[in-house]
This record gives structure tokens, sequence and C-alpha cells, in this order.
């Protein structure tokens, strides 16, 4: 090559040493190379992260995006954008391949919702053409659309925490069915077993376990009305422990009940809708809801509706 | 001597009234019982350990005293509902005008429909190429959730940060009956068990000396899905909806006739009593016992039920907020007996309001006039009751429910092609929203959408199924675990299609 240089010795107004020609070749390879880097997002994170440059990303278990962010992804994203397939070389099934992007380029721009193709794909009319997920995939419901967007606006962090994220919608319930272990169920109800069938048989429908895997116990004193007084209510003492909701509305308990209600230290709902409320049953009902129990008692309501049975 | 010849005849005539059918049902058992005989004492355990799994899967156990058919189950877990009032709009109110708010669908009103919502479709009346309806009634944002409301439930209105609405309701079906037979009873066909049935199969009642499951009915008809509509199908006729009125004697022929005393009313029932206990000694048919159990439920209900139903033991207070209408059968006074019924300890109360059918071909069915009196006679004593509910201490355990058997098209009815003298919608069954209140149902949602027309969904379609599972799931049962083997299946009212529990409907 220095050799073809020199036989132009005097053929231009400039020589091109040797030196500068591979320098002139390094500097358009380089350039090359970048431009493809630019163009191809994902070789330039494949190049970073081969070379480790890329910034490792803070995150806590507990952060809004461990909670409620990245469930979503998984459950909508992930099996396009994920361990299994990744279309336009995105993931979403982590939250540095979030901020890495996939083809074409960064799919989320911290703090700003309206240049995110995340946020704005995933809000887009289901059925459209860039609608995300795509054709007959499920849409995300508007709640989990909302929850992406406002993480993105945040800052798209990986540590925010839950609580900094008062307008989120509420997360979806679990609907969780318990298979009842039979002998452990047994074992709960064992202290109780025996009272209970007395109360049972003394008082047919009155009391009863909460649910067929519960050893917690339901009391519906106001079908008996008026029947059921303080009497009634005191022998219901061996299961106390046990009733986590009563209802006493309409029956004739009165102030010497009070004490065996507040004994009732599972307690969580309690009615007494129609009963006369005094002094030490006041006090009483003050406790309760003090324990956070949910009372429901109405005195005024005693004198003017019928409420008899 | 007289004696025996009565014990002889007796004996004849039963042999008479044996069929086919008695020796076909009881050679079966009779065979398996002498073949289970020969193998000792280990088949008998075996076969009821048998009975209680199906697909080694543990199934629950309903199995009652005969005597107490309706004694109380506990459910399959903790519940957050114990009892189900459900507001049946009987003819399908329109979502467009009450709802669902859809300014794209106003601002091409009058004109002609797109061919893409016609192709493929079967209308009850709709023909040639309808014009689109724009809602006939303004809407606006209403409470802290914002939901959208049109301004014809002004009281309901204030409610609405209890209401849980779902806008993507679906059917397959698109006439009164069968759409209401598959609200009602999971299936369009007749003969299965209605919602109410399977829910006091399933928990029995608290109060026994009134049905678990009532019917009252306003509007001026029934439904079109008739008595079905609360039947009990394959289950014990134990089960089924008790149809009372809110006008007049609650229950027909409950009280004594003339001259009649409760105590001869007793003796006669006892002498009744014996003979079908007789008869049950003989056939052992259990609907023999449902039917023992009936009298007695009848006896006591002649001293409960008039009482449960007279709303005029309100206080004049109460009567006005409901705008109670003396003696006339009216939904204002079905709601006030409906929250008298959930207070006793009734199960599920079920309304029915019929006229909501607004095709446009009548007055009384216009958008613009019968529609209107309709949501005039709702709006008020639905506010009332969810009230009256909360102010009880019941609506946290009382699931209320709202919603018809379809919705309405966005396109105005055109029957026979004709432009018709009235506002009408014709029946759509690819879209329609009801909504949930109380009963650990997550206040103050929507779940769901509609596209710009609220003719199709677009977000998270919902199922009658999968309400009926959610509805169930919140009432403590695996909608699978609700079961009653019949025919060779356990049915369910979730029939054998997936049904999935709504999460998101969940508190």
């Amino acid at each position: 090559m220095s050799d073809g240089a020199g036989s132009h010795a005097d053929s231009g107004p400039r020589r091109l040493s040797a030196r500068a020609y591979f320098a002139w070749v390094a500097v358009a390879t380089a350039a090359i190379f970048g431009l493809c880097a630019l163009l191809r997002p994902s070789l330039a994170n494949a190049v970073r992260q081969t070379l480790g440059l890329e910034r490792a990303r803070p995150q806590s278990p507990q952060s809004f995006y461990a909670v409620r962010v990245a469930p979503i992804l998984e459950s909508h994203c992930a099996g396009c954008h994920g361990a299994r397939r990744q279309k336009a070389k995105l993931r979403l099934d982590s939250l540095g391949a979030i901020h890495r992007g996939g083809k074409h380029g960064a799919v989320i721009t911290p703090g700003d919702v309206k240049n995110s193709a995340l946020a704005q794909r995933i809000s887009l009319p289901p059925g459209s053409e860039l609608a995300m997920p795509p054709g007959s995939q499920p849409p995300l419901s508007a709640d989990d659309a909302t929850v992406i967007r406002l993480w993105i606006g945040a800052g798209a962090s990986g540590v925010q925490p839950v609580s900094d994220f008062r307008t989120a919608p509420r997360p979806v319930a679990q609907v969780t069915i318990v298979e009842v272990d039979p002998r452990a169920l047994a074992a709960a109800r064992s202290p109780i077993a025996g009272a209970l069938q007395a109360l049972q048989d003394r008082f047919p429908g009155v009391i009863d376990y909460e649910s067929r895997g519960s050893a917690r116990l339901e009391l519906r004193a106001a079908l008996l009305g008026g029947a059921f007084g303080d009497r009634e209510l005191a022998a219901f003492a061996p299961v106390r422990d046990y009733i986590v909701r009563a209802d006493l509305s309409g029956t004739a308990v009165g102030e010497p009940s009070a004490g065996v209600i507040t004994a009732m230290k599972g307690l969580r709902v309690l009615r007494m809708m129609n009963v006369r409320v005094e002094q030490a049953m006041a006090a009483a009902l003050a406790t309760l809801r003090q324990r956070g129990v949910r009372v429901y008692a109405d005195q005024a309501k005693a004198e003017s509706a019928d409420g008899q049975r | 001597m007289a004696r025996k010849d009565q014990a002889a005849e007796a004996l004849q005539r039963g042999l008479q009234a044996q069929t086919r059918r008695h020796f076909l049902d009881t050679c079966a058992s009779g065979l398996g019982a002498l073949f289970l005989g020969t193998l000792g004492g280990v088949a008998p355990r075996v076969l009821r350990a048998a009975a209680r799994e199906t697909n080694g899967e543990a199934q629950l156990d309903f199995t009652r005293d005969p005597a107490r058919p309706l004694a109380p189950l506990p459910p399959q877990f903790a519940p957050k509902a114990r009892r189900v009032i459900f507001l049946h709009m009987a003819g399908a109110p329109s979502q467009l005008e009450l709802f669902e708010h859809k300014p794209v669908l106003n601002r091409y009103d009058g004109s002609d429909c797109p061919e893409s919502y016609l192709k493929g479709r079967r209308f009850a009346f709709i023909s040639g190429v309808p014009k689109l309806l724009g809602s006939q009634y303004p809407f606006h944002q209403a409470g802290k959730s914002g939901q959208w409301i049109s301004d014809r439930l002004p009281y309901l209105e204030q409610h609405i940060d209890d209401l849980c609405f779902v806008r993507s309701m679906h059917t397959d079906q698109f006439n009164h009956a069968p759409a209401q037979l598959l609200v009602q009873t999971g299936n369009a066909r007749l003969g299965y068990a209605s919602f109410g049935s399977w829910v006091t199969y399933g928990l029995g009642t608290e109060n026994q000396n009134l049905p678990g499951f009532i019917v009252l009915l306003s509007g001026g008809k029934s439904p079109d899905g008739g008595k079905q509509l609360w039947g009990s199908g394959f289950l014990p006729s134990v089960y089924q909806g008790v149809q009372c009125r809110s006008q007049g004697e609650p229950v027909l022929y409950l009280r004594n006739p003339p001259g009649v005393s409760r105590p001869l009313r007793r003796q006669m029932l006892d002498a009744i009593d014996a003979i079908n206990r007789e008869t049950y000694a003989g056939f052992g048919n259990p609907e023999t016992l449902t039917r023992i159990a009936q009298y007695e439920m009848a006896f006591r209900m002649q001293l409960d039920a008039s009482d449960a139903m007279d709303i005029h033991k309100e206080p004049a207070g109460v009567q006005a907020r409901y705008g109670v209408a003396a003696g006339k059968a009216s939904f204002a006074n079905n709601c006030l007996v409906a929250r008298r019924l959930a207070e006793r300890g009734v199960r599920f109360i079920q309304l029915y309001h019929w006229g909501w059918d607004s095709h446009g071909s009548q007055e009384s069915e216009a958008l613009n006039i019968g529609f209107k009196e309709r949501c005039r006679e709702v709006d008020q004593p639905i506010a009332a009751l969810l009230a009256d509910l909360r102010e009880r201490g019941m609506l946290d355990d009382t699931l209320v429910v709202w919603g018809g058997e379809f919705g309405r098209t966005p396109m105005r009815e055109n029957r026979d092609g004709q432009k018709m003298k009235f506002i009408g919608r014709d029946h759509s069954p690819s879209a329609y929203t009801m909504w949930l209140a109380g009963g650990g149902v997550r206040p103050g949602m929507s779940y769901g959408e509609t596209d710009d027309m609220g003719y199709e969904i677009v977000r998270d379609p919902v199922e009658i199924r999968d309400l009926h599972a959610t509805m169930l799931y919140l009432l403590g049962f695996d909608h699978r675990k609700l079961n009653y083997s019949y025919q060779g299946l356990d049915q369910k009212l979730t029939s054998v299609k997936p049904a999935r529990v709504i999460a998101e409907l969940l508190a």
C-alpha cells in the first residue's frame, strides 16, 4: 500500500501518507459501526452489555415496580417480549431490559409518558394497528394501563415504594380457594366442638361455623328476636373466643351483656340494630370500635321502628 | 277384622301404584345391595367414600335432615355476601340511555348504520339499513368516582360511588325468554335450576319461618321466561323460589278459610303428615319429604309472612323515602318488602320489574315516553333500598345486583324497514351494562369497555357464567364445587364451559 501511495507521488496536490490512510479507514469503520449502533439500538445494547458499561439499576422487592408493574408486564407482555421470545428484540421481563429497549430503540422515557412508546401503545384502542398487546390478545385493563403510565411518569424507578403512588388504582383482589386440610380443621375445631353441638341443639340455626373450612363462628341471635336475652347470650361463653360475627339486632340483650360482648376477642362485626343501648353497653361498643370491630347499632331506631318479630 | 281388610286394601292399592319406573329404580339398587352384601363390611365404606368424590376431587356434602331441607349450611369458605337482592329489569333497559356515554354515537345520530354492524347479525325487528340513534338523554359525570350517568336516575346517582358497573356484559340470546333464563339459570333452555335455587340449596336459609328464596313481581306483566326463572330445575323442588304478592295477601291461599282455626289446621296437617310419611316409607321418593316440609313451612308462614310483607308497619318516613304506593303492586313496595325480608334472614330476594322493552312500537315502549316512566318507577326505590341497607349495616353483606337480559342497539328500530312513530331500539345481545353493589363488591368502579357506539365489547368481556361464578365466590363458593349430580353430570350453575371469577370486581 505504501508503494501505491508512492507511485502517485506527483499526481495530486496532496499526498496521503500510509499512516493517515490507516487512520482514515479506522475512523470511517468506527463511524459506520457507530451509525449501525445508532440505527440498531439492540446492537448498542449488546455492546454495552458485553462491555459491562450498563448502569446497574437499584431494585427493591417492595417497590411499585416489583409489586404492581412487573406482574402486569409478566402476564400481558412477557409471552412475546420475554425469555422465550424477543419480538422486536425487546424484553419486558426485567427492569434493565425495559430501560434498554428493543430493535426500535427505547420504549420508555422516564418521566415522560408522551414520549414513551410502551405507555402509548398499551393505551391505544384495542384492535388498532399499533395497539399492544396486538390482535386477539386480551388488552390491558384500564387500571393496568394507568399503573404503567403512572410508573413511567414518576421516573420508571426500581426502588420507588408503593406508598409514593397514592393515585394508583387499587390492586386487583386475589381469588384464592384454599384446599382445606381436614385434620388441621378438626384440630382447630376440637376445643369447642362439644360446646358448639350443645348450643346448636339448644338454639337451632343460631350459631354455626363461618365456613366449612374454618373454626370461627357466627352468632345469629337476631333470628330469635325478643326471646334472646342476657341469660341466653351468657350460654355462649364457652365458645365466645371463636365468635367473629354476632348479630344481636332486635334481641332483648341489655346492660349485663356488655362484658360478655367485649370478651369476644375475635369479634370483627357486631350488629345491634333495634337494641336499647345504655351506659355500660355504650361504653362496650366504644371499646369494640376502638379495637377495629365494625359495630352497627342505632338506638334511635329502637323507639320508632316496629322491629319486633 | 275391618282393620285387616283396610290393611289388605292399602297393600293392594300400593301394589297397583307401583309402576315400571319403581321397579327399574329399585331393582338396580336392590341388586347392587345384594352384591355389596356379599362383599362383607368393606364395600359400603368404599361406596360412601366414592359418593363424596368425583375424579379424585372431594365434593361438598349438602345432605340435610329431610325434615329441615332449608337448614342453613356454612359456605365453602368465608363469604363476603350472605344474601342477594337481584333487581331484574325485565325487557332489557337501554344502556345507552342510562350508563353508557357515547359522544361519537351522538355525533352520528341519524346517519345510516355501517354495514359491518348488520352483516351476519340477526335482529328481533330491525330490517334493511337502520339509522344510528344517539342517546336521548344528556350525560354527566357524578360522584368521586366520576362515572358517567344520564339524567334519568337522579336518586341512584347519589349512590354512584357504591356501584360497580360491568359495562361489558355479553349474552348469546336475543329473545327475552331464553335470555332471561340464561341470566337466571345459567342456561337458555328450560329445566335448569335458578340462581336463587342454587344459593338456597348451598346455604339454606336463616329464617325457617319464611321461604329462603322469594320472588316479587311488578310492572304489570310477568317476565317472559315465566316461573321457570325461579324454578329449581333438577334440584329438589323445596329450593324453588316462592312468588309473593306485594298487594293484598302476600301468599295466596295461605290464610285459614273462614271457620278453620289454627288448632284445626294443625290437626289437619298432622293427619296429612301421617299419610305422607306412610307414602314415603312405601316409595322413598324424597319429593314426598319436600311436600311435608312445605306444609309445615306454610303453617309457620301463616304468622310470619304477612308480618314480613306488611310494609305499612314501617314508619311513614321510611315509606316516603321509597315512594311506596299504598295498595298497589309497585316496584317501590317490593323494594321495601325486599329490605324487610333481608332483615328477617331470607337468603335470596328476586325482584322483576317489567316494561323495559323500548322498541318504540307504542307509547309505553318509547324511549322518550314509557322509558322515562320506568326510570322514575325504579330510581327512588333502589336508592332508598341502598341507603336503608347501608344504615342498617347490611350493605356490607348483602349483594345487590341490577340488570336486564341483554342490551339495546345503537341503531333506531325500523320495524318492517319503516320509520316508526316513537323512538326505540332493538335487542342487542353483544354488549350491555349491569351493576353490582355491597356484599364484597369493589365500589365506585367500571369494568369493561364497549366501542364508540356502545355496540361491541372492546375490553374485558364478561359472560353471564363469569358473573355467576363471581357472585358465588362472594357468597363463599367455588362455582365448581356447588354442584348436584344429575343425569350423570355434576350439574353447576355455570354449566360445563369455563367460567372465571372476575377478581377486578372484588373489594
